[in-house]
C-alpha cells in the first residue's frame, strides 16, 4: 500500500499543529463558533446533536493493521470505545471533546493518516472498488488512479472553496461496486482497442435531494491524459456551478442545466487553452504509486486443504456460502467481515473487534484490510488453507456473521441517534429489520437482497440505489419511512421507484414483511433475486399488497394514485 | 407554548440546559418559560458563545414535574442515543426548516 513521503508527512503534521492552535484560540475565547466552524470543518469535525464527530479519511478504504489497530486506540482513549465506519469507506468516532481533538489528530498523523477533507466544499475522500487488486479481469488496480488523484487533490488551492462538496470513486472492474454512476465524477478503467490503460468519465451523478444517474463525459480517456482533463472539469464546475442556491450548487445540477455536450465543450475549450501548461505525468511518479500497490506475493500460500480430518466450526459453511468472493489467485479468497451482526448498529466495530481484524489481517490476511461502502471490512487476500482459522477468530470477536448481501447486510446512515441534519432514525429501523428476519431464519431463502436506509434526504445511506430503499423524514414532527424499490447501485445504475406514501415507524417492518411477501410467493424459484424479480413485475404487486384500495384501479394505471393504507 | 433554552456545550459538545445556575446538562433543572417572548429574550441575553454553540428555544410538555421535549430530535438530544427504541410519537409542528444542508 501507499506509505507516506516526506512532502506527506510534513503537510499532515503541520495541519495537526495548526489545527492545535486553531483549538486553542477557540478554548480561549479569540474565535467565535462562526469563525472557528469553517477551520473545525476542513479538519473533519462536526458538531452533532451528542458531541463532536471526527470524520477520518481512509483513501480508498484501504488501511493496515497497524492503522486498524490505531483506530482502536483513538476510540478507547478520546472516544467510548467504538468506531462507525462509513458509504464513504471513512470511520467516524461520535464522541470526541473538542479539547483532545489535536491530540487525538496526533495520533492519527503517527500511523500516516488523518482527517483533512473529509467536510467542506472540497474535494472529499477519493473511493475504490473495496475489492482492488484481489478480483480478477481487473484492468488495473484502482487505487493507482485514486492515489494519484488523492496527491493532486489534497491541499489544492484552486479547489478549496467550491460550490459544494465533490466526490470522485474508481473502480478497475467491470463489476461495478464502488458506486460509480453516483458520484460527482465516476471513472471506470478500461483499455482501448490498442491495449492502452485509460477510463470512462461519469460526471454529475449523485443521490441526495436531486439523484441523477452520471452523464458520460468520455467513453475512453488515456491515463496520461486523464488528470489535466479532470482538472477542467473541477475548474468549469468552480467557475460555472451554481452558489446562489446550495441545493443547486452540485455539479449534477450544472449537468442538468448546461448539458452534458456543452459541459464537454467547455472542458475540452479549457484542455486545449491549457495544454501547453499542461507538465506530462511523470512516468516515475505512476511507477512509484503502481508499485506501492503491487499485489502480495501468492506463490508461498499453503494449497487449499481437500478432505481434512477435523471438524470444521459450527456455522462455517453458511459463512463460506455469503462472506466469501473469489479471488484472482485461485488459492487465495476475499473474505468479507460483516459489521451487521443481527441487532447492532451497522458500521460499529469496538476497539476490541478493530484489534482482531488488526490481528487476522496481519497473521493471515498479508497486512491488509479494507473498508466497503457497504459499511462492512474486507480481507481481501486470505489463504483457503487459512479460512476456517479465520473464521474461528471471526467468531471468537463477534465478527462472523454470515450476511453479506443478504437482507440484514444493511447499510443505514447514523440517522436522528447521532446525526445533526436527520429526520429521522436509521439505526433502529435497520436493527428491527435484521432482528426479525433473523428471528424467522428467512434471509438465506430469500438471498440477495440490498436494504439501504438514509435517514434525511440528504441519502448518506444511499437509500435511493437499494434494491429496497427506506427514507425517513419528518411529517409535522412524526418520524415517517418513505419505500423505494428496484434501485441498483451497481454497472446498471438504477434509481429506485417509490412504492407510495410513507409508512410510521411502527408500521414499516409489516410493510417489509409484506414486500418480501409478495417476492417470495412471485418468484419464478430460488435462483430469481428480489432484483430480477421487481424488474420483471414492476411495482404494481407490492402497491396492490401494501395499498390493497389499489387493486381496483390497477388495471386502469400501474401508477393510480394511492387511495388508501394497508393497516 | 412551554418552552426551555438549550444549547451544545462549546467544548463537549454535549446537550446542555439554562438553568438558574447557568447551563447545565439536566432537563428537569431547566429554566421554563411560559411564553414565547420571554424565551426570546432569555436567549438572546444568554447566547453568549464562549461557553456554548447553536442557542435555540424548544417546546416542552411538564408532567408530574418532569420536563419533557415533544419533539423526537429533542426527546433523543435529551436522552442520548436510542437504538433499540422505536416508541410512538407525539403529533408536534415540525421544527425542521431548510437548514438541512449536509455539510
Amino acid at each position: 500500500m501507499y506509505r507516506y513521503n516526506d512532502f506527506d508527512e510534513t503537510f499532515v503534521r503541520q495541519r495537526v499543529e495548526e489545527f492545535r492552535h486553531q483549538v486553542k484560540r477557540r478554548v480561549d475565547g479569540v474565535l467565535t463558533e462562526d469563525e472557528f466552524k469553517p477551520l473545525r470543518l476542513q479538519n473533519g469535525l462536526y458538531l452533532q446533536l451528542h458531541a463532536y464527530m471526527l470524520r477520518v479519511a481512509i483513501p480508498y478504504g484501504t488501511l493496515n493493521g497497524l492503522q486498524m489497530r490505531q483506530l482502536a486506540h483513538i476510540a478507547e482513549t478520546y472516544d467510548r470505545g467504538y468506531g462507525h465506519f462509513t458509504t464513504r469507506q471513512n470511520i467516524q468516532f461520535n464522541w470526541i471533546d473538542l479539547p483532545r481533538v489535536a491530540e487525538a489528530l496526533s495520533d492519527l498523523a503517527d500511523v500516516e493518516m488523518h482527517a483533512i477533507q473529509t467536510s467542506g466544499n472540497c474535494i472529499r475522500n477519493v473511493t475504490a472498488d473495496h475489492f482492488a487488486g484481489a478480483v480478477a479481469g481487473e484492468v488495473e488496480d484502482p487505487r493507482v488512479l485514486a492515489e494519484l488523484l488523492r496527491q493532486w487533490s489534497m491541499g489544492h488551492p484552486e479547489y478549496a472553496f467550491l460550490p459544494r462538496k465533490f466526490k470522485i470513486a474508481v473502480t478497475g472492474s467491470d463489476d461495478d461496486r464502488a458506486v460509480v454512476a453516483f458520484h460527482d465524477i465516476g471513472l471506470k478503467l478500461r483499455r482501448n482497442e490498442a491495449g492502452v490503460i485509460g477510463a470512462k468519465i461519469y460526471v454529475g451523478g449523485g443521490l441526495g435531494r436531486t439523484p441523477r444517474v452520471g452523464r458520460v463525459l468520455r467513453d475512453f480517456l488515456p491515463i496520461d491524459d486523464l488528470l489535466p482533463y479532470i482538472d477542467q472539469i473541477l475548474h468549469v464546475y468552480n467557475r460555472y456551478g451554481r452558489r446562489d442556491n446550495k441545493y443547486k450548487a452540485r455539479i449534477k445540477i450544472m449537468v442538468d442545466e448546461l448539458g452534458i455536450d456543452e459541459v464537454r465543450r467547455r472542458v475540452e475549450e479549457r484542455v486545449n487553452l491549457t495544454r501547453d501548461e499542461v507538465k506530462p505525468l511523470s512516468a516515475s511518479l505512476m511507477a512509484s504509486i503502481r508499485s506501492a500497490f503491487a499485489a502480495p506475493d501468492f506463490s508461498q500460500a499453503p494449497a487449499p486443504i481437500s478432505g481434512h480430518d477435523f471438524a470444521l466450526p459450527t456455522g462455517y459453511d453458511a459463512w463460506l456460502a455469503t462472506n466469501i468472493h473469489d479471488h484472482r489467485d485461485p488459492r487465495h479468497a476475499i473474505v468479507s467481515i460483516s459489521l451487521k451482526d443481527h441487532g447492532a448498529t451497522p458500521g460499529d466495530a469496538s476497539a476490541d473487534q478493530m484489534r482482531a481484524m488488526a490481528d487476522i489481517a496481519q497473521e493471515f490476511g498479508y497486512d491488509e484490510l479494507r473498508v466497503s461502502h457497504e459499511q462492512n471490512i474486507i480481507l481481501p487476500h486470505v489463504a483457503k488453507a487459512h479460512l476456517p482459522q479465520v473464521y474461528d477468530r471471526l467468531k471468537k470477536a463477534g465478527l462472523a456473521t454470515a450476511n453479506i448481501g443478504l437482507i440484514s447486510d444493511i447499510i443505514a446512515c447514523p440517522g436522528m441517534d447521532y446525526c445533526a441534519l436527520a429526520t429521522a432514525r436509521s439505526i433502529p429501523i435497520a436493527q428491527d429489520i435484521a432482528t426479525h428476519f433473523d428471528s424467522l431464519k428467512l434471509e438465506h431463502d430469500i438471498g440477495p437482497l440490498k436494504i439501504k436506509i438514509s435517514g434525511c434526504i440528504n441519502a448518506c445511506g444511499h437509500h435511493h440505489v437499494g434494491h429496497i430503499g427506506i427514507l425517513g423524514l419528518d411529517r409535522a414532527g412524526v418520524e415517517n419511512y418513505q419505500i423505494t424499490l428496484g434501485g441498483d447501485g451497481t454497472e446498471a445504475a438504477t434509481l429506485g421507484e417509490r412504492l407510495g406514501p410513507g409508512f410510521p415507524a411502527e408500521e414499516l417492518l409489516g410493510a417489509i414483511d409484506s414486500i418480501i411477501a409478495v417476492y417470495l410467493e412471485g418468484r419464478r424459484d430460488r435462483t430469481e433475486t428480489f432484483l430480477e424479480y421487481t424488474r420483471r413485475v414492476g411495482l404494481t404487486p407490492f402497491r396492490q399488497r401494501l395499498y390493497p384500495a389499489l387493486k381496483s384501479t390497477a388495471k386502469k394505471e400501474a401508477n393510480a394514485p394511492v387511495l388508501e393504507r394497508a393497516s | 407554548m412551554t418552552q426551555v433554552i438549550t444549547a451544545n456545550d462549546f467544548a463537549s459538545g454535549g446537550v446542555v440546559y439554562l438553568s438558574k445556575e447557568g447551563w447545565q446538562g439536566d432537563l428537569n433543572q431547566a429554566l421554563v418559560f411560559d411564553n414565547d417572548q420571554t424565551a426570546a429574550d432569555a436567549l438572546a441575553a444568554h447566547n453568549i458563545p464562549s461557553e456554548v454553540v447553536g442557542v435555540y428555544a424548544i417546546d416542552v410538555a411538564i408532567n408530574a414535574c418532569e420536563i419533557k421535549p415533544v419533539h423526537i430530535r429533542e426527546v433523543l438530544r435529551a436522552e442520548g442515543p436510542s437504538p433499540r427504541v422505536l416508541t410512538a410519537q407525539p403529533n408536534p409542528s415540525s421544527q425542521q426548516g431548510d437548514r438541512h444542508v449536509s455539510l
